[in-house]
């Protein structure tokens, strides 16, 4: 029987360990743009578009 | 000597990141699918009271369409106040009672320091590239930092009390874009 177990990626590890708590001296970071959000790749193809009679 | 130091720091710092966001989503209106960019746009209203769109604009390089969104959300959510400015033409925004309150005890594991809690936040952001964080995102990534491995229902039970399919599916997302991992782990029958 197996159950499913999730962890870290090992990229978001490391990443998180870089995080740092506390006060900091490095200048201040800037948010920039929006991000745009990008839908998972592996949804499969979209549908096809309705046409009007 | 613990031989396991490294991880020891990483989990300590794992659950100390937990509670920052425990305290942010407290602090924006108890709404974990608020995106980690307006918890930064509050921390920044926060440092300069009384600030204006335009000073956070600068301060943040933030485009104005997003940041009109971000700042309207925090004002429908309760966490900032809107006051006319002196010059009757520019709006001045304010924290609101107990975002106030709950922002400065996430502050707290910054010494106080505003431009900490930002750069910390902003630095989170990064983690998640193209990805728009939400806090209920960077709980999941704190949760499974903590406890490097751990069942989906475990994490779900760290969550917000939101309904499951959301937490579920915010799971899944963090899973298609590569940043949780599955693992199959056998057990005994």
């Amino acid at each position: 029987m197996s159950k499913q177990q999730l962890e870290l990626s090992e990229k978001t590890k490391l990443a998180l360990t870089a995080l740092s708590l506390g006060r900091t001296t490095a200048p201040a970071a800037t948010l920039g743009p929006d991000p745009i959000i990008i839908a998972p790749a592996n949804k499969g193809p979209l549908p096809p578009i309705a046409t009007l009679r | 000597m613990p031989t396991n130091l490294p991880n020891d720091i990483t989990a300590s710092k794992a659950q100390k990141i937990s509670a920052v966001i425990d305290h942010l989503v407290a602090a924006l209106g108890g709404e974990p699918a608020c995106t980690l960019r307006r918890a930064v746009i509050l921390a920044d209203i926060d440092e300069h009271p009384g600030t204006t769109q335009t000073g956070i604009m600068e301060r943040l390089q933030a485009h104005k369409s997003a940041l009109n969104r971000d700042i309207e959300w925090l004002y429908d959510y309760g966490c900032i106040l809107r006051q006319p400015g002196l010059d009757g033409r520019t709006t001045q925004l304010a924290m609101a009672g107990y975002a106030k309150k709950n922002l400065d005890f996430a502050l707290e594991y910054f010494d106080g320091d505003h431009k900490s809690l930002k750069n910390f936040l902003i630095g989170l952001i990064n983690i998640f590239g193209e990805h728009k964080p939400t806090l209920r995102d960077a709980k999941i990534i704190a949760v499974l930092g903590d406890q490097k491995s751990a069942s989906r229902q475990d994490i779900l039970e760290h969550l917000y009390n939101g309904p499951s399919t959301t937490d579920n599916r915010a799971l899944n997302n963090l899973i298609d874009v590569g940043f949780v991992e599955k693992n199959d782990e056998q057990t005994a029958a």
